[in-house]
């Protein structure tokens, strides 16, 4: 790297708000001309870059388009959740059932039923409370 | 609300901070990948999968940095594999095709962009990072993985290519 090369490194940071300005360098921009030309012309550069601006969207769309997928997505994550947790409850009672069939018989099976269907009206009073509780 | 209680919220999995969090950063993004891809189906296309991985990915994120950085890097990482896959390289003689895109900008921005997809993609993306969106050398280092020195080198590259063929003068090589 020449010495030309070494400051036209150290204006370029300069111009993009990196380094320190030094007295070295100030006294090469007033004693090389092509070094004074550089600085100039990176200005123009910087400048002629700052007209680029391609024109933009709201983005509205995009952003919705993007988050309906992360709802579907969420919605499909739940319905999976909840599918594989009804089907390992019904293997569970399949099991129970089968582990009862084998240790009481059909007679078994039947009591166990017949208490399950007595039971089983006694079962409104907590999902009632449960729907008033989530109402409130 | 601030920037990290939205991450915050949204690393919780709160969709509506996620959502504000992509609004407020869609600018930067989508202008970003204009400027690296200077296609502007392309980057539309790369925009929607960089906020689609960006919501996939959000636990991931460490406040380490703005969200906006994490979503340029997500972005450029996108855009690598898609020229990966593509085996589309960036050619002189592509510039008409990249223009396309582009038909409604100015004569300025036309011009411009000619002289951006004349320079090679790791170039242009140090360019684009410093002058548009002012991160410095040490952030692009470590956005791009790579040395602050070569950062530095690329940038003074980009600027005397720039600066020889807007002078009319023939660029370094």
């Amino acid at each position: 790297m020449n010495k030309c090369e070494k400051y036209r490194q150290q204006l370029l940071d300069l111009a993009y708000g990196e380094g320190e300005e030094t007295a070295d360098l100030r006294d090469h921009i007033e004693n090389c001309v092509e070094c004074a030309d550089y600085l100039g012309e990176l200005q123009m550069v910087q400048n002629r870059l700052n007209e680029f601006d391609p024109p933009m969207d709201s983005g509205y769309l995009m952003v919705k388009k993007v988050m309906r997928h992360a709802y579907e997505s969420r919605e499909r994550k739940r319905l999976i959740l909840d599918l594989s947790k009804f089907v390992s409850i019904m293997i569970t009672v399949f099991l129970l059932y089968y582990l009862l069939y084998r240790w009481q018989g059909f007679q078994g099976l039947i009591v166990v039923q017949l208490i399950f269907f007595i039971l089983l009206p006694l079962s409104i009073i907590p999902l009632t409370r449960m729907q008033i509780e989530k109402r409130r | 609300m601030q920037e990290f209680e939205l991450v915050y919220k949204a690393k919780k999995g709160d969709l509506k901070a996620m959502e504000e969090l992509l609004d407020q950063n869609y600018a930067i993004l989508k202008g970003y990948l204009l400027k690296i891809t200077l296609d502007r189906e392309l980057a539309a296309d790369l925009t929607q999968e960089t906020m689609l991985k960006a919501l996939k990915k959000i636990k991931k994120f460490k406040n380490r940095s703005k969200f906006s950085t994490w979503l340029i890097s997500i972005g450029t990482n996108l855009y690598k594999d898609h020229l990966r896959k593509n085996h589309r390289l960036i050619m002189v003689e592509d510039i008409d095709k990249l223009q396309v895109g582009i038909l409604e900008a100015k004569e300025t921005d036309l011009i411009i962009t000619e002289l951006l997809a004349e320079l090679p993609l790791d170039k242009r993306l140090v360019l684009v990072l410093k002058h548009y969106f002012g991160y410095n050398y040490q952030e692009i280092g470590q956005m791009l993985n790579c040395p602050v020195g070569t950062v530095k080198s690329r940038m003074y590259y980009c600027m005397n290519f720039l600066r020889k063929r807007m002078t009319g003068g023939e660029e370094d090589e």
